[in-house]
């Protein structure tokens, strides 16, 4: 039990720093337009996509305007190379194509937007 | 098999037409057309789930009109649409008609639903008709397992023991009972038969399964009338589903090497192929166990390669074959020996060099919307050399097996699957050593006599099942199985009954009873008690005919009755949290066996057919909870009886090497989005039954196995493109004092290295990385 707690401990230290980077001058932020995201069935990719890109300091999703909002660290990483992040895990964003086999793993209800078989038009 | 609506029949076998025929009405399908839209809007809905009200029959709204067609289902008439964010709507169906759903939206359903973005180690299947616990690709992920038979580590519900301290080959038992009273299945199929027995667990890299089912008690029919204990299905990475390419590299503090990589490529929507590939090398020897001069562990390289392909036609058929090629060298035995000293009377050597070649090809398609047409051909080709000091072993295998089977649902809902199958098998076992047949005396005067056995059977069969559906609470599964055994010329009968009943909602009761049969590969199933100087003694059954000799007198057909019952409830704490519960007790009788007695003296192995009890009643229960998000505790604890009527000394004993208790805790941790993994698990075994060795009366050997703790922990970092992983196995380090017995004399009788009741393998350290590309 207590190599948990530790275990617990030592993974908040990882989030803790992971926050402390928010004030860096360096931060820009953009705004990524998804066009597929139409339900909340495809959050769960997008957040764990981001959550591994490199240089991306925050997130916030918008699905009411198909978009998400990152926060990102100037120099590490470019808004293109987001996308194309986004787009190698089935997310369809504005500018970049999805990886097909990617759009299999994503949840029925988000494939055929991810596709560009339907938009979120003909969805909701 | 997946259903499609086709009426596909051509030139495919009368058999399809004559069950068409019978099922009259099911192939004429009149179907239901309609269109999805938003009650507010009226814009189409596209993605929206439409299928029958309790059944699993349904379609998705696929064309951007929002458009569907689904066959009329013959008994329900109410036809549901449900996508998240919208309220459900139910439509009565009469007849062929057109019907169109007016979704509204409900942000309440929206609020509920939340896809996981964890998958999960380790679940069980609560719909199922048999409790079926599965082992994920994920689960897997947090093992060092670099092959099956290290992926139980963290079920309780089978165990896996060393059988000897040189050949380093492991053997599972399910229920208390040797692991070939079970049926091992590569996706359904069968799969490590007869000769593979000692070291199938081997050939099954970790990495290139997606998926393991163990189930316990008989299974169905339609596989055959093995699987006694229980069945253990592997499913192998489907190139149509798999990423593009996986690596995964792996080293131990002992200096294995592992390398594993799948490729997968796609050439169309409906072909796809995977090239597999596994190779193991080790070269360093160590003897940090009992300091006898012996190596911990043998020397073992090899190389496993599988080629598989994916199609699937028009017409709803898939097909699915694979080819895979074994080649494995295992050496092992005293620190200073090598190949070349095989034969030697001073240094006492194991070795062993396998080559196996196996394919699959399984093939099905939809007769109608309610029926479908299966058909699987399996095949091995396996060679076996191996020795163990101056005893020499030599197996070879050839097998073939070929099913025809039909699923159809009758009217009420109700299921029927019927088939034949045929299988043939030639086994030739080869064996230099000490051996004694009761009856006629046999053993050559000179040397080391060589002793020869081969079975060959041919073994058709035909079945049929019944599958009685009430509604979603109730199903019922009888099915009777005829096979003829051609080489014990049997005529073999195999009932087999399931249920499953949802007494109250949430709780769960599943039972099952039947009969099975088995024929024993008598040397290789026992291989490791040919690393010592035990003599092998034949002793034929009790009324056996005495004037001629016949091997089915010495090794019978093993016949067993197994039943059980088992209860299961699953409570879901909050969206991503749920908490499982199940107690099982299963009962295995034994009509006939082949006992493997090593009470009679230390010097003897007595293979003596049953007369009298043999049974095993093994409890079992697994408590399983998420108490925070992330963080799951799995608890298990069984308990075994498993006795038999000892031929040498007149009583009941217990099974030797079965512990009379297991307990299980597995502590499993992932941060948010999986970056980092941490899982820990500790084993309680209970004690076991040391049957009659030479090491007992040295001081070597205790007279009862004691009880002991094993413990095994990982932590896995994930990055983008990759994942790091390092661990310890065996961390508390709790090994086997004197693994063998008499180790300084092994060419005269007291040598015995098959006394294993502890770990043989230290505290080991393990580093692995993982790569993938989508």
């Amino acid at each position: 039990m207590k190599k948990i707690i530790l275990l617990v401990a030592l993974s908040l230290l990882f989030v803790g720093t992971a926050f402390a980077q928010k004030k860096n001058p360096n931060n820009r932020t953009t705004e990524i337009s998804i066009p597929g995201y139409c339900c909340k069935g495809l959050n769960a990719t997008i957040e764990r996509t981001l959550a591994y890109e490199r240089g991306v300091v925050e997130w916030t999703l918008n699905l009411d305007k198909k978009s998400v909002t990152v926060v990102y660290r100037d120099g590490k990483t470019t808004p293109e190379k987001i996308e194309k992040a986004l787009a190698a895990n089935g997310v369809r964003t504005a500018n970049q194509k999805p990886n097909p086999r990617a759009i299999e793993k994503l949840p029925a209800c988000c494939q055929p937007a991810a596709r560009g078989e339907a938009s979120c038009k003909t969805m909701k | 098999m997946t259903r499609y609506r086709s009426l596909l029949l051509g030139h495919k076998s009368t058999m399809v037409l004559t069950l068409l025929l019978c099922l009259q009405g099911y192939a004429i399908s009149q179907t239901v057309k309609g269109r999805v839209v938003d009650a507010q809007t009226q814009e189409p809905l596209v993605g929206v789930g439409v299928f029958w009200s309790g059944t699993d029959k349904g379609t998705v709204s696929a064309t951007p009109d929002g458009s569907f067609s689904l066959p009329l289902h013959d008994r329900e008439n109410h036809l549901v649409a449900r996508i998240m964010g919208y309220e459900n709507d139910t439509i009565l169906v009469h007849g062929d008609t057109v019907v169109t759903f007016s979704l509204v939206r409900g942000s309440k359903r929206l609020g509920r639903v939340t896809i996981r973005s964890r998958r999960k180690n380790q679940f069980t299947n609560m719909a199922s008709l048999e409790l079926t616990e599965v082992i994920t690709s994920e689960g897997l992920r947090g093992l060092a397992c670099c092959n099956l038979g290290e992926s139980f580590e963290n079920s309780a519900t089978v165990d896996v023991g060393y059988s000897d301290a040189v050949s380093g080959s492991k053997q599972i038992q399910l229920l208390g009972l040797t692991g070939v009273y079970s049926q091992m299945l590569l996706e359904n199929t069968p799969f490590l038969r007869g000769i593979a027995a000692p070291f199938g667990l081997g050939y099954v890299p970790g990495q290139w399964m997606e998926s393991i089912s163990v189930s316990k008690g008989v299974a169905t029919v339609k596989n055959g009338y093995e699987a006694i204990t229980g069945t253990i299905n592997l499913e192998y990475q489907k190139p149509n589903k798999d990423d593009r390419f996986s690596l995964n590299l792996y080293e131990n503090s002992e200096l294995r090497s592992e390398l594993t990589a799948r490729v997968s490529h796609r050439f169309s929507d409906r072909l796809a192929t995977g090239l597999l590939l596994y190779g193991t090398y080790g070269a360093m020897r160590s003897d940090h166990i009992g300091h006898d001069g012996y190596m911990d562990s043998p020397l073992q390289n090899q190389l496993n390669i599988a080629n598989r392909w994916h199609y699937e036609g028009k017409n709803g058929l898939v097909s699915q074959t694979l080819f895979n090629y074994i080649h494995e060298n295992r050496l092992g035995g005293d620190m200073r020996f090598e190949r070349e000293m095989r034969g030697s009377d001073t240094i006492y050597g194991f070795g062993g060099v396998t080559d196996r070649l196996h394919f699959f090809s399984k093939n099905g398609f939809a007769i109608s919307n309610t029926a479908s047409f299966g058909s699987q051909i399996s095949g091995t080709w396996e060679r076996r050399d191996a020795f163990y000091g101056q005893t020499d072993y030599s197996g070879d295998q050839r097998d073939l097996y070929v099913n025809l089977l039909v699923n159809a649902e009758v009217s009420g809902g109700h299921v029927v699957d019927f088939g034949v199958s045929a299988s043939y098998n030639d086994v030739s076992e080869m064996l230099e050593k000490a051996i004694v047949f009761h009856y006629p005396l046999i053993i050559s005067a000179e040397g080391l006599p060589q002793f020869f056995f081969n079975t060959t059977s041919f073994v058709p069969g035909a079945f049929g099942q019944f599958t009685f559906r009430y509604g979603d609470d109730f199903n019922a599964t009888l099915g009777l199985r005829y096979d003829y055994n051609s080489f014990y010329q049997r005529h073999l009968v195999t009932p087999r009954l399931h249920f499953r009943w949802q007494v109250v909602k949430g709780w769960v009761l599943r039972g099952s009873a039947g009969r099975g049969f088995r024929s024993p590969t008598v040397v290789a199933e026992n291989m490791g008690l040919l690393a010592s100087s035990r003599v092998w003694i034949f002793d034929n059954a009790p009324g056996a005919n005495a004037e001629r000799w016949d091997y089915r007198d010495y090794v019978p057909l093993e016949e067993a009755w197994n039943g059980g019952l088992n209860l299961a409830k699953k409570v879901k704490l909050d969206d991503d949290r749920e908490m499982t519960f199940t107690v099982d007790f299963y009962h295995t009788e034994f009509v006939s066996q082949l006992l493997v007695d090593l009470d009679a003296d230390e010097s003897e192995v007595r293979l003596t057919p049953l007369s009298g009890r043999s049974f095993s009643n093994v409890v079992q229960a697994d408590f399983s909870i998420e108490p925070l998000t992330g963080f799951t505790v799995s608890l298990a604890g069984k308990v075994n009886d498993v006795r038999y009527m000892s031929p040498s000394l007149g009583t009941m004993v217990r099974k030797p090497y079965t512990s009379l208790w297991k307990a299980l805790m597995v502590l499993s941790y992932h941060t948010r989005y999986d970056k980092w993994r941490f899982d820990f698990t500790t084993q309680f075994n209970g004690p076991q039954r040391i049957p009659v060795n030479y090491g007992t009366a040295q001081g070597m050997v205790p007279d009862e196995a004691p009880a002991y703790i094993y413990m095994l922990g990982q932590v896995s970092r994930r990055f983008k493109r990759f994942e790091l992983y390092g661990g310890v196995e065996n961390i508390t380090g709790y090994v086997q004092p004197h693994p063998v017995i008499g180790y300084d004399k092994p060419f005269s009788t007291g040598f015995d290295a098959s006394v294993v009741y502890a770990p043989l393998m230290g505290r080991l350290f393990y580093l692995g990385l993982r790569f993938n590309v989508q």
